[in-house]
Order: structure tokens, then C-alpha cells, then sequence
């Protein structure tokens, strides 16, 4: 093996990518909130949304 | 094998013939030169002092060619004005005779070949004429006009009382080799090729402490006539200048009374890094640095000097180092004619296989000597040399009125040759790039990118494996409608499910009926036991119609997002949907599924496979642009 530190490397990332996978690891990221109370099952409008509170249009062409 | 015998006519002694074909030979005791004259033996002359032996080869050396074994039986010497050389005659165990020369321990062995066409008289002769002989084309590189020194041993010819003799030297690009012998009427063609001398395999070889010694001991003994300082010459019988570094006198070596030829006037005296005398191995041979001299090229009105060192081994002959910058080459010269072609727009040179590009071409002045040398060496002697390269090696054309003298280099590190001559201290750092010095990563670029194919393959692999048996079970589907004009509370929460197994991602899908519409979804998935949850929006607007240009449509109905890395455990979806508030009601489909394979990881991690290949081919590009800025086809020039 000419360049065994690369191919250190290169196995490093396939065993990572490969572990990533397998947990369903991603870069993309979603908001995640701790504690939300119990009663939201019951009064699900009393939960406010991060992404909530605003209007979209999104016009035809 | 009882060797054929016959009584010296001159003195009686009995003489031995080592080949019975032998037409002229020598009797050793009183040193008659004999010719066979039907069953009789004929003096015809006597054998002159030869100068001092420098050659390792003497009448009665075995060897080895071409899996045939052959004797020295004979010897011709001849002397020009740049040295001499011996022809030895050479005969094979199947009686095949042949001939070796050794030309300052430059070695060929040919034979003597019917001419395939009428071969030129001498008066049309001239350098670079060629001919195409057995597929090869062979080029008239010298012509030496030499004069008969003697002749020893056993001869397949009368040959004994001639003068001057010319010789036209060919060569091929393969190393092959002819002579054209004008000392006849007709002239006569030998052909062969050049060959090494380790490759001869010689055994019975003059004893090193003979061709050396008596040299030495008369050289030791040498004074310069200008200053008087004492003298030492290594290459006894090879060197023909020798300079005194004291007074600086250039002196003829073959002349007893060592002639002084010139005086060079030193502006300031350079010590060399490897000082004369040096002893080291390189390539497994050993070598003693006997030569030096600084040769100064014209750069842009500035002078730019490198230094060559002389290297001899007795039985190996001549090397060089040259040194510029703290870059270093080994250096041999070429017993071949290399073929001159065009490498795409650049010119080139083809030797034994190999494509060389022309790299520079300069004016050479020899500025500075020291030591002795086997050419008669001038200080403000000026050469055009022309370099090619094939890193890690370089191809040099040294021209002169006389001829094209070609060698071949192969780059070394300071480091290198200090400890091929065990020097102490540390080399000068190397600095700038060297023509012909190997790039860092040009070899592994390339080694590189095939390791990277394989982990790139690797990859594939893992993504079509994780693609085929990524589970994707679906934990809850259910269809919901929403009425943006109601009154009613949008907001609600799905029944629970379970997302069972290892941690994983999960995909929540929504599959609409919009049209002409837009709906934004605010979800959060949340675990029912700890509260914990994943909050997040989704827009869907699908938008579809006709116009001038035809039909159209925007959007889409659907649209999903992944949460990642989602712990096993039972979750519910509260979803708040939003609409205008005029908008139709739709329908909508909730599609949650875990363990859903995504490509995006796969594609990171190719980009971070990619990037050490891709750096290390930038670094290999930057290094060769940097070293042929310094040629003649940089566009700075």
C-alpha cells in the first residue's frame, strides 16, 4: 500500500459513514425541544410551534 | 587442447597460437612482430614501447557476451589528439573473431560486416550523415583521424606498419555502433554495440595495483614546472590536462615534462563541496573525485554557474556530479545517438525507449578548473548544451565544432551524495526547482487516485447496501382533511406509534390534493414518555395552468423531511396546519416511516475522499508549472 495514511483515512470515513447511516445520522438538522408538557396530547393548540405563526403565499407563475 | 606452435624465427622461441585463424602475431621474448607466411613464420617487424597500460584488459582476459565466451588474443593501439584507445581483438569459443574496443574505459564489441551498400570513400564523409543499416539508422557522430601506436598478440590481418588511419565512428539510438576503417584500399564496416563492462563478466584482468601503480609512482613525483607545487594524477594513461592548484597552470599530462598549455587568471578561488581525492560509492562502484570545474551560462545579463566533479573508477571509467543550487545529478555519457522527435509542440529526444522534451538550451563557458581531466580542458571554453528531460532524468547534448557529445543524468539529493561519500556536516539545502527534480507527489498523485477509485467503489457498494436492506417500515399512515375557513381549532395530534429497533431516522411524508394552493404544516414530533420533540415546518404548493407557452405547473402536492437519529420509543405528530384563509379545504396523508436510507451522508463522504487526491494533484500541477517557468517554453520568456 503506496499511502497507507490516506487508506487510514479513507477506511476512517467508510467506517463512519456506514456507522452514521446505520444510527440515521444527517447534517440537516430539525429543532428539538426538551420537556414538552403532557398536556399537549389533550390541548395540542395550546403548543406553539417554532415554525409556527406566520403566513406563506406562494404565488402561481 | 593442445594450442598449434611454431619456433620464432628471429630468436627460436617456441610460439603459441591462442587462434589457429591468427595471420599475424607477436613473439613475447624478443617482441618480433610475426606473419604466417603459408606454415612458415616471417619477422616483419618489431613491437615498439607502448605507452604506460591504462587499460584493465590485457592478452589473455576471458569474458563473457552474449552467452558466448570469448579470449583477448590480440591488441591494437591507436592515439589521436584527445587520447587513445585499444582495440582488442577477441576471439569466441566457436572461433567467431571479433573486436573490443575500450576507449577510455568505454567499452564495444563488434564485428567486422559486409556492407549492405558500397560504404562512402573518405573524402565524402561528414558528420550526421546517415545510413540505414539492419533497421537502424546509423549517424556519423565522429571522425578521428588516428595514428597507428603498435600492435601486440595475435591479429586475423597483417597489420603492423601503418601511419595515420581514419575512422568514421556511427551510432544508432539503441545503442548500436559501427566503425568505418579507411586503413585499407576498400574501406571495411565493423558493427556492434556498446556494452558495459559489468556485463562483459572479464576475468584475467590486469591486476588494479598494474594499471595504477606505476602511474602513481610517477606521478607522485610530478611538480608543476610554473610554481612547483606537487601534482598527483589518479587516471594515469586517461588524463590528458592537469591543473595546478596552486598557480592555476593547465598542463599537458601526456607530456613528460608536463607542458604548461595556459594559466587562467581565478577572480577568487572556489573550494569545492566535495574536495579532490574524495573517495565514494555510487551504484555500487566506487569512484574518486579526480576533476572539477565551474561552468557559467548567461542568464538575462547575470552569470549562473554550476559545478561538475569528475569522478574515476579504473575499471568503470568516467562519471560526473553536477550541482546547482544544492541539486545534484549523476552523470554518464551515452554511447548511443538518441533519435530527435517532437513531443507535442516542444522538441524531444528518444533514448533506449525513453521520450525526453527539451527542457533549455544554453551557451556554457567552462569559468573554473581544478584537478585533472581525460580532455584537454581551457578555461573560457565555451559549449551549447541542450537539455531534455524524463524526471527523474536528464539528457544533455554538449556541442562542440568537432561533435555532439550526449549524457545522461539522474537526479540525487545533497543528502544523498554525502553519504555516497561519507562527507561530514550537511549538504547546502536545495534551493528553487531543478529541470529534471522529481515532484513530491507526481507519483502518488496518480497511486493516489487509484486508491480513491477503490474507496469510491467501497462507497457505492455501502450505499446500494444500505438502499437494498434498509428496512423503511412504516409506523403510521393515516388521512386527514382541513377546512382553513372552519372555525374550529387547527391544531391536533395524531395516535401514538412506535418507532421500535436501533436509533434511526424517520420520514414523515405529506401527501396533498392541492391545487392552485399552498398549506405550511407545523410539526413536532414528540416522545410521549419524555417529552422530548423534534419541531419543524414543511410548505407544500402546487400551481398549475396554461398560457401562451403551453401548460405549466410549479411545485408539488408532496414534500417529506427526515429527522434524524430518532431514539426507539412511542411518539405522536401534532401537526397544525395553515392555509389562507379563503383557500379550498384539502386532504392530506401523514406517511411516517423509520429507517429510511439517504444518500446525503454517501455523498459527504465521497467529497472527503476526494479532497487529499485532488490536493495532492494541485500540489504536482503547481510543482511543474514552477519548473518549466524556469525553461525555454516558460511564457515569462
Amino acid at each position: 500500500m503506496r499511502h497507507p495514511i490516506y487508506a487510514v483515512y479513507g477506511l476512517l470515513v467508510l467506517a463512519f459513514v456506514g456507522f452514521a447511516e446505520f444510527q440515521g445520522m444527517s447534517l440537516t438538522r430539525v429543532n428539538e425541544v426538551r420537556n414538552i408538557p403532557k398536556t399537549v396530547r389533550d390541548n395540542p393548540g395550546a403548543y406553539r410551534s417554532h415554525y409556527g405563526g406566520y403566513y406563506r403565499y406562494f404565488g402561481g407563475k | 587442447m593442445t594450442q598449434p606452435a611454431a619456433n620464432c624465427p628471429n630468436c627460436g622461441a617456441l610460439v603459441h597460437f591462442r587462434w589457429s585463424g591468427a595471420v599475424q602475431t607477436t613473439c613475447e621474448y624478443c617482441r618480433s612482430i610475426l606473419v604466417r607466411r603459408d606454415v612458415n613464420l616471417e619477422k616483419v617487424g618489431e613491437v615498439g614501447d607502448l605507452p604506460r597500460e591504462a587499460s584493465p584488459i590485457q592478452i589473455g582476459t576471458e569474458g563473457t557476451y552474449r552467452n558466448k565466451a570469448f579470449q583477448v588474443v590480440g591488441r591494437i593501439l591507436y592515439e589521436y589528439e584527445e587520447g587513445g584507445w585499444n582495440e582488442w581483438h577477441i576471439i569466441f569459443n566457436d572461433g567467431v573473431s571479433g573486436w573490443l574496443s575500450d576507449a577510455q574505459l568505454e567499452y564495444a564489441i563488434s564485428f567486422q560486416s559486409a556492407p549492405p551498400e558500397p560504404l562512402p570513400p573518405a573524402g565524402e564523409i561528414a558528420r550526421a550523415r546517415r545510413f540505414l543499416w539492419n533497421g537502424a539508422w546509423y549517424e556519423i557522430t565522429s571522425i578521428t583521424r588516428a595514428h597507428y601506436r603498435g600492435v601486440a598478440g595475435e591479429l586475423p590481418f597483417e597489420y603492423w606498419d601503418k601511419k595515420d588511419v581514419l575512422f568514421a565512428d556511427l551510432r544508432t539510438a539503441d545503442a548500436r555502433f559501427g566503425t568505418i576503417d579507411y586503413s585499407e584500399p576498400a574501406p571495411l564496416l565493423f558493427l556492434g554495440e556498446a556494452v558495459e563492462f559489468d556485463d562483459l563478466k572479464l576475468r584475467n584482468l590486469r591486476p588494479l595495483e598494474e594499471t595504477t601503480s606505476a602511474g602513481r609512482a610517477a606521478a607522485s613525483a610530478l611538480s608543476c614546472p610554473s610554481c612547483g607545487a606537487p601534482l598527483t594524477i589518479n587516471a594515469v594513461g586517461h588524463t590528458l590536462s592537469v591543473v595546478c592548484s596552486s598557480c592555476h597552470s593547465i598542463l599537458d599530462a601526456t607530456d613528460p615534462n608536463l607542458q604548461v598549455l595556459e594559466k587562467f587568471e581565478a577572480k577568487q578561488l572556489i573550494q569545492p563541496l566535495i574536495p579532490l581525492g574524495t573517495r565514494g560509492k555510487l551504484y555500487s562502484a566506487d569512484y574518486e573525485v579526480i576533476g572539477f570545474q565551474v561552468r557559467t551560462t548567461d542568464v538575462e545579463g547575470l552569470p549562473d554557474s554550476w559545478a561538475e566533479y569528475l569522478l574515476f573508477n579504473p575499471y568503470k571509467g568516467f562519471r560526473y556530479l553536477t550541482e546547482y543550487n544544492g541539486h545534484w545529478n549523476y552523470v554518464q555519457t551515452v554511447p548511443a545517438n538518441p533519435e530527435r522527435i517532437q513531443v507535442g509542440k516542444k522538441p524531444g529526444a528518444k533514448l533506449m525507449g525513453r521520450t525526453y522534451v527539451l527542457f533549455d538550451t544554453e551557451l556554457a563557458t567552462t569559468s573554473y578548473v581544478l584537478g585533472e581531466f581525460p580532455w584537454r580542458v581551457h578555461v573560457g571554453e565555451k559549449n551549447g548544451i541542450k537539455d531534455f528531460i524524463a524526471v527523474p532524468r536528464i539528457l544533455s547534448a554538449e556541442i562542440t565544432a568537432q561533435e555532439t557529445v550526449w549524457s545522461l543524468g539522474e537526479y540525487m539529493t545533497g543528502a544523498q551524495v554525502w553519504q555516497a561519500f561519507q562527507l561530514p556536516g550537511h549538504p547546502p539545502p536545495a534551493r528553487g526547482i531543478f529541470a529534471n527534480q522529481p515532484a513530491p507527489f507526481a507519483g502518488q498523485a496518480s497511486s493516489m487516485w487509484r486508491v480513491c477509485l477503490n474507496l469510491l467503489s467501497v462507497i457505492v457498494l455501502l450505499a446500494i447496501m444500505f438502499y437494498a436492506f434498509a428496512s423503511q417500515d412504516t409506523v403510521f399512515q393515516r388521512q386527514y382533511g382541513f377546512a382553513p375557513r372552519s372555525a374550529a381549532e387547527a391544531s391536533f395530534v395524531t395516535d401514538t406509534f412506535e418507532v421500535k429497533g436501533h436509533p434511526s431516522n424517520v420520514e414523515i411524508s405529506i401527501h396533498s390534493d392541492l391545487n392552485n394552493n399552498w398549506a405550511y404544516f407545523n410539526l413536532a414530533l414528540i416522545n410521549e414518555a419524555t417529552g422530548q420533540g423534534y419541531d419543524f415546518g414543511r410548505e407544500v404548493s402546487y400551481y398549475a395552468g396554461r398560457d401562451s407557452d403551453g401548460a405549466w405547473s410549479e411545485g408539488g402536492r408532496n414534500d417529506s423531511v427526515i429527522v434524524p437519529s430518532v431514539a426507539p420509543g412511542k411518539y405522536y405528530l401534532r401537526v397544525e396546519p395553515e392555509m389562507a384563509k379563503n383557500a379550498q379545504s384539502m386532504l392530506y396523508t401523514l406517511e411516517i416511516k423509520r429507517s429510511v436510507p439517504s444518500a446525503g451522508l454517501f455523498w459527504i463522504a465521497a467529497a472527503l475522499l476526494l479532497i487529499p487526491p485532488i490536493l495532492t494533484t494541485w500540489r504536482a500541477a503547481s510543482f511543474e508549472g514552477k519548473r518549466w517557468a524556469q525553461s525555454d517554453f516558460s511564457e515569462a520568456k
